[in-house]
């Protein structure tokens, strides 16, 4: 297996806004969604996971309330707010239009050579 | 330890946010933790590898409790505004549903608050606004200072020498220096038309430093200073109404003052009556004039102490500093043996009539006027108090159903803060009415022919009188807020219990505060009216029954002796019937006086 690549700057919140858009999720639970649905190709710091997500419910677009997790233990839960469906949306928006700019560059590099 | 009850100390909050931020990240090192061990690693290097994933944990720590804190405070504060909110909604339905009470307070607090308002419409008026039209008031300043001339004590007055304007001018210092020499009332006019006006003789910087716009014509220009310039001046709006009924045509005519003749040129905006006491009524150039009274040597002659002097400082310059370098300048400027006497301080006050080192004896009778308005307002809150106790004692069984039902001791005591304010606020605004008209009660009948030099501020009127209504809301209310819920609950609500008021004590207090309150103020008024009368019963000396003062002017370019005349028309009063007697004197007691200073063997053993 490959080593796993790191993220790219920017990315994270929109990769958690997604991850929470299907349910509640704790925090180790999006981590592992993230790390099993790429196959284990991104992985996430979990620093920089947990400073997202609290920053991302600063701002409005989560918010968490404290539930029991698989493991019957207490765990903090996080959710989409309204705001944050929007956000997912912008988010979603700005990625397509960024890849498919990287993809032009690289697909013309190819023909020049 | 105790809390504050309705309160959450924030450093609760704080371990709060700090605890959540642990538990969730102890949270996931314990899940992480187990799955690695459940792939084989050891116990050691799983808790290893949880480390190394998460970076550098004390530096996201820290930002995620300021996060969560943050959060914590906005939701803190979304909580207080929803039960704020909730506590007004049911604070006016309790208005509405007992109308009668909720008026009687509102109408109490009325008189409390109307009486501060109106007091304050009044100190507002004398003390603490700035003449109005002045351009940055906050920048002018009058100048006093502290001389001793001679043997004589130090006194701090407000004129100086022409000759220490000049001195100020030329220290170097930026700064816009002017100059109005004192006045005395003047004769506008003549024969039966002639008015007693007072005239402000301004230098050149004087106006311009004020910066007062005209409502009708021109300003006094550099040139209308100059010695041979045609004579003009400049009407004040009360005088422009009075003598000449808003005539705009008035531009260009003559008014003759004493024994001269000025153009009017232009008339200045309601209101404004001067920078300083008094209120003046006409402003023409200085410098001609003084030419005139004093001889050409005006400007530097130690002896003239005739002239006030208003300093306009750019906004860079500091106050403190720039006055403290005058004061040197001033004193090199000057010997103690000469008029106007050595130079002990120099002091600079704003333009506020109120303020400067020898405000007047107005300062003391408004502290006075100030002090029995906060009594009636005690007085009034005591009253309103008893009220809200008496009509909680009623609610009592209903206050306790709420308490029942789980409402918090905080929002009960909210719910009566919010009543009174409610209340207070509406008493607030019928004080405005009776402030306005208990401000012109107490001009006219205690201020009658005083100068009110400025027009009364309806904005300050409403922020002080909110202030007081807040004030007054919380005075009124803190004690029926802290009885609310008192108690248990359980003996209120059982079938058939009397309900027996509980706030007996607190209620007597309260009265007791009320009487004894009225009586200090009825004292109080029976020692002013005993010093009133006494002050009457004052012998001044003379009798001032029946005493008629005549000035005299003669016509302009009249070449007649000024002694001939006065004997004339003292020979021609005497002859009168209705004349008893008659005498020419050159000042009037407590009016103007000429005097000299002199001393008598012996004196000093006096003290």
């Amino acid at each position: 297996m490959t080593d796993p690549l790191h993220l790219l700057r920017g990315t994270l919140d929109g990769l958690v806004l997604k991850t929470l858009s299907n349910r509640p999720m704790h925090g180790y639970g999006i981590a592992d969604f993230v790390h099993a649905t790429t196959h284990g190709v991104l992985e996430v710091e979990d620093g920089a996971l947990y400073r997202s997500l609290h920053r991302m419910e600063s701002r409005g677009w989560l918010e968490s309330e404290w539930g029991i997790s698989e493991q019957g233990r207490r765990a903090r839960f996080y959710r989409l707010t309204s705001a944050g469906r929007r956000r997912l949306k912008a988010e979603e928006r700005d990625w397509r239009r960024y890849a498919e700019a990287v993809a032009k560059v690289f697909a013309s590099e190819t023909e020049a050579s | 330890m105790k809390r504050v009850p309705g309160i959450r100390f924030s450093v609760t909050e704080r371990a709060a946010a700090e605890e959540e931020v642990r538990a969730e990240l102890e949270e996931h090192y314990r899940a992480t933790v187990a799955l690695l061990v459940a792939r084989g690693w050891s116990e050691e290097a799983a808790r290893a590898e949880v480390h190394r994933r998460f970076g550098d944990e004390q530096s996201y720590r820290a930002e995620l409790e300021g996060l969560a804190r943050r959060r914590a405070r906005r939701r803190r504060l979304r909580r207080v505004l929803t039960v704020s909110a909730e506590a007004f909604r049911s604070a006016l339905r309790e208005v509405r549903r007992n109308p009668g009470p909720s008026i009687g307070v509102a109408l109490i607090l009325a008189v409390g608050i109307g009486v501060n308002g109106a007091v304050f419409r009044v100190i507002d008026r004398l003390l603490l606004s700035p003449p109005p039209h002045v351009a940055d008031p906050s920048q002018v300043r009058r100048l006093h200072q502290t001389v001793r001339y001679g043997t004589n004590p130090p006194g701090t007055i407000e004129s100086f020498t022409y000759r220490d304007v000049r001195a100020l001018r030329t220290a170097g210092v930026p700064a816009s220096i002017g100059a109005v020499m004192l006045s005395m009332p003047e004769t506008l006019g003549a024969g039966e038309d002639a008015v007693r006006v007072r005239v402000a003789r301004v230098d050149s910087l004087y106006l311009p430093l004020l910066g007062v716009p005209v409502a009708l014509g021109r300003t006094l220009l550099r040139d209308d200073h100059k010695v041979g310039a045609v004579p003009v001046a400049v009407l004040g709006h009360a005088l422009w109404t009075s003598r000449f009924g808003r005539d705009q045509s008035v531009i260009g005519r003559t008014v003759r003052l004493a024994e001269r003749e000025y153009e009017v040129v232009g008339v200045l905006p309601s209101d404004f009556a001067g920078a300083q006491k008094p209120a003046t009524d006409l402003w023409i150039p200085l410098e001609p004039d003084a030419r005139l009274i004093w001889g050409a040597n005006w400007e530097e002659n130690p002896n003239i102490l005739a002239f006030k002097i208003l300093v306009r400082l750019p906004e860079r310059v500091d106050g403190a500093a720039w006055t403290a370098r005058m004061e040197s300048v001033l004193q090199s400027n000057r010997s103690g043996k000469d008029p106007p006497g050595e130079l002990l301080a120099l002091a600079a006050s704003s333009l506020a009539p109120g303020s400067g080192p020898d405000p007047g004896v107005m300062v003391s009778v408004s502290r006075w006027l100030a002090g029995v308005s906060l009594l009636v307002l005690l007085v009034a809150c005591a009253n309103a108090a008893n009220l809200f106790l008496a009509h909680g004692e009623r609610r009592r069984r209903a206050t306790a159903l709420r308490k029942a039902l789980g409402a918090g001791a905080g929002v009960l005591r909210l719910e009566q803060l919010a009543r009174s304010l409610i209340l207070a606020l509406l008493g607030g605004v019928l004080s405005v009415l009776a402030a306005v008209w208990g401000g012109r009660l107490l001009e006219a009948l205690f201020l009658e022919g005083m100068e009110l030099p400025t027009s009364p501020d309806m904005g300050r009127l409403l922020a002080y009188t909110g202030s007081i209504a807040v004030l007054a809301s919380l005075l009124c209310g803190a004690i029926p807020a802290l009885r609310a819920p008192r108690g248990d609950v359980r003996p209120v609500l059982e079938k058939g219990a009397r309900v027996v008021g509980g706030g007996g004590r607190v209620r007597r207090a309260l009265v007791c505060v009320q009487v004894g309150l009225c009586m200090l103020l009825l004292v109080g008024a029976g020692l002013f009216v005993g010093s009133f009368r006494s002050a009457l019963d004052v012998d001044i000396g003379f009798d001032y029954e029946r005493l008629l003062v005549v000035r005299l002017e003669q016509e302009p370019g009249s070449e007649r002796p000024r002694s001939a005349l006065y004997d004339d028309v003292a020979q021609r009063l005497t002859s009168l019937s209705e004349v008893s007697s008659s005498a020419t004197a050159v000042g009037v007691p407590f009016v103007l006086l000429y005097g000299l200073s002199g001393g008598l063997p012996g004196e000093e053993d006096l003290d």
